[in-house]
This record gives C-alpha cells, structure tokens and sequence, in this order.
C-alpha cells in the first residue's frame, strides 16, 4: 500500500519578498487604538448614576409626602391663626388676585368664597363681603391673569363656566389643576366653624367627609361636597372647609358663610 | 511600527511566523501566485489594523486561516469574470505529478473539499477545529471530507486510504 502524502503542499513556502512587503506597508498604517475599557467602563458608571440620580431626584420631587395628623393640625392652626389676624384688616375690592399656572378655585353656591389656600402656589379670589387673605408663609406666584371679582355670588370664578351644584346650604365646589396632589381622586373635607371645632365625624377618612366628584375637563377637577349630603346642618355662620387628598395632605381651605 | 502585540508576538514575528500558512491557504483557494499575494497582503494588514484579542497563537493561527479564506472569498466574487477568463496564465501553481505526493490532485478538486483537505491533512486540524475555523458543523466537514477523499481517488485514479 502507497502511503500518500501531500508533501508539496504541506512545504508550500511564501517568498520572503511577500512578508517584506507587508511589513512596508504595516509601517506606513497607523494601527487602530483599542479603547480603554477601563475608562468606557467607569464613564458608562458614571453615566448610569447620573441617570439614576435624576430618576430619583424627580421621583422624590412628585411624591406626595404624607403628613402625619398632629402635623396637618399644627400648620393648620398656625395657618388659621395667621389667616384670623388678617381678616381683620379691611381690604378694597380693588385688590387684584393674580392666578398661578397650577391654581385652584372655589366656588359655593350660596356661600362666599373667600379664601383659597394650597400648598402650591396660591390664589384669592377676594368678593365684596369677604376679606381674602393670603398666608405669609407661602411664595406669590407670578402674576399671569387677574381674576375680578365676581359680582353675582352665584357665579363660580371658574374659567369653564362650570355650573354650581344645586342651591344645598352650605355647598361647596373647589376646582384645581390636576396633579400629584390630588393622588387617585378621592377628596375629604373637613369643616370646622368659627372656633375651629371640627364638625361632624372625628375620623378624616370618613364616608361623611367624602367630597364627590362633581366635574372634569382635563385642565380642571371639580370636587363639590354638600354638608346637607353628608347629614350635617350647620346653623348660619362662618365656617372653614378644608379640603385634603387621601393621603391626608391639604389641598385648599375655602371659608364659608351661611347665612 | 507599532508595539502591539498578537497573541504575544510582534507584527513582524507573526508575519514570519504564519506566512507560509497564510501563503499556501491563498495559493490552495486561488491557486494564483499574484492573486495570492494580494490576499496574504489584506490578511496580515487586517490583523494589523484590528489588533484582535487573541489569547494563543493557535488561535492567532486560525484567526489568520478564517481571515485569509474569507479575503480569497471576497477577491473571488469581486474578479469573478477575470477569473474564469484567465484561468490558464503564467501566475497559476502547479503542481508536478508524483506517485505518492497528492497535492497536484488537491488542486483538481472544488473549492469545497480542497480546503477541508486541505486544512485536516496539511495543517492537521481535527474535524471540529475545521469546523469552528470554516463556522459548518462538524457533520458537514465529516462528509465533505469524505467525499473530498473520494473524489481525490478518482482524480488519481487508484487507490487511497
């Protein structure tokens, strides 16, 4: 048996001139640099908690804080004692009330609205009767549109021209922008008279506390909460209705007078 | 020139090192010398313009094999037409006939086979380093292999084991 072989092709040399020329051409190419992984590595690090950074900045900056209770009281107190010693100052009508981009309004059927207090930037809606107030806690927002007066009570100082609930004594719409306080869309109001003494249930959560949705039109929410509804008869008199989002946190006060 | 290493050698010691393999892998697929040469040029210079991380020189060596098959591929379908016109010039290797040497038959083989033969019987690859240089399965070099192997036996008309 032949053993058989590929000799001639296994032994197969190249030229030394091939490799020369190679190597010619090598030395007039600049060969490509590799990147440093470790730099690309700690620079994509660095991207990445930048990234996360601002994630969480945001996430902080849009959750809702929840108070506890005794919290919510206490700046309600102060809020309301520095809101009593304003009443008492007279003020004009002339008083222009600046409206905020993330506003909110109030309106009541047979009532005053008087004042509209928030966490975010305010407004005051001042009527003839009612002396508004503004807490000297909060910022001003910036002047944008200047709401007047309104000379028919009746008239909500909304810019929808939504309608107001049906005449219930003691009703009250309020109407906000939507955003992150408002939470799911349940709302609570609590009313407290003159003295500031809670009206009706002690549990803030309650069913009788529930504020109904009355409207929406996406640039606007309108939440009515009729005490009649919730089977409360309030003698005539002034009364401060606050209104909270279900976590507690509050979101306006209107002050109320029935007559 | 640069310091970059391959696989632990020079440019140079990998061009010295390799060459005839590059060289006779072009030669065995174009079965040119000019040709050849031009695919052993864009072999190398890519090695030397990609720096590929490669951890041995085995795999430098297969790196240089897939890249230079692949360059021949590439050179074949772009003179496709002067290819088969000139089929016969002065550049084409030959082979002399000998009883026991094989290689003239090699040659007489498609492209197919010639390199699987190529590659187990001259760079002595085992059917699945084949197949991870020429990325087919190992059944596939398998058979082609053994076609490859009768078709030699019928170009030399004999026997071969």
């Amino acid at each position: 048996m032949k053993n058989f072989n590929f000799d001639n092709m296994k032994n197969f040399t190249v030229s030394d001139e091939w490799a020369d020329r190679v190597l010619n051409t090598a030395s007039t190419i600049q060969p490509s640099k590799k990147p440093n992984i470790t730099v690309i590595t700690t620079c994509l690090s660095l991207v990445f908690v930048c990234i996360l950074g601002v994630i969480g900045f945001n996430f902080t900056k849009n959750t809702p804080k929840t108070l506890p209770m005794d919290v919510i009281e206490e700046t309600q107190n102060e809020t309301l004692s520095n809101l009593v010693e304003e009443t008492e100052k007279p003020t004009t009508q002339n008083e222009t009330v600046k409206e905020s981009t993330e506003h909110q309004t109030v309106s009541a059927s047979t009532v005053k609205p008087t004042q509209v207090e928030e966490i975010t930037p305010t407004q005051i809606t001042p009527q003839p009767t009612v002396t508004p107030t503004q807490p000297q806690t909060q910022p001003t927002p910036e002047p944008t549109e200047p709401v007047l007066p309104s000379e028919d009570e009746t008239t909500e100082p909304t810019d929808n021209g939504t309608q107001n609930p049906s005449g219930s004594n003691g009703d009250c719409i309020v109407s906000f922008s939507p955003s992150f306080l408002v939470g799911s869309g349940k709302i609570y109001c609590r009313i407290k008279d003159d003295n500031f003494k809670s009206v009706g249930d002690t549990n803030l959560f309650s069913d009788q506390h529930l504020a109904s949705f009355y409207s929406g039109f996406g640039s606007n929410y309108y939440y009515l909460y009729s005490p009649e509804n919730a089977g409360l008869v309030l003698e005539p008199g002034t009364y401060n209705y606050y209104f909270y989002n279900e976590h507690g946190i509050p979101i306006c006060q209107v002050v109320v007078e029935i007559n | 020139m640069g310091d970059e290493k391959f696989a632990g050698l020079s440019f140079e010691e990998a061009v010295r090192k390799y060459k005839n393999t590059v060289g006779a892998v072009c030669v065995m697929r174009l079965k040119n010398q000019t040709d050849a040469d031009d695919c052993f040029q864009n072999t190398f210079l890519r090695l030397y313009k990609k720096s590929p991380d490669l951890q041995s020189e085995e795999h430098l060596k297969a790196w240089l094999i897939r890249v230079a098959i692949n360059e021949c591929n590439r050179f074949m379908r772009k003179n496709r037409r002067e290819l088969f016109l000139d089929k016969n010039n002065d550049d084409t290797v030959y082979f002399p006939h000998e009883e026991c040497d094989l290689s003239w038959a090699l040659f007489e083989l498609s492209e197919k086979y010639r390199e699987v033969l190529y590659l187990h019987y001259c760079q002595d690859y085992k059917v699945n380093e084949i197949a991870k240089i020429l990325k087919k399965s190992p059944n596939t070099i398998k058979s082609l292999l053994m076609r490859g192997r009768e078709k030699l036996r019928v170009i030399y008309g004999g026997d071969i084991k």
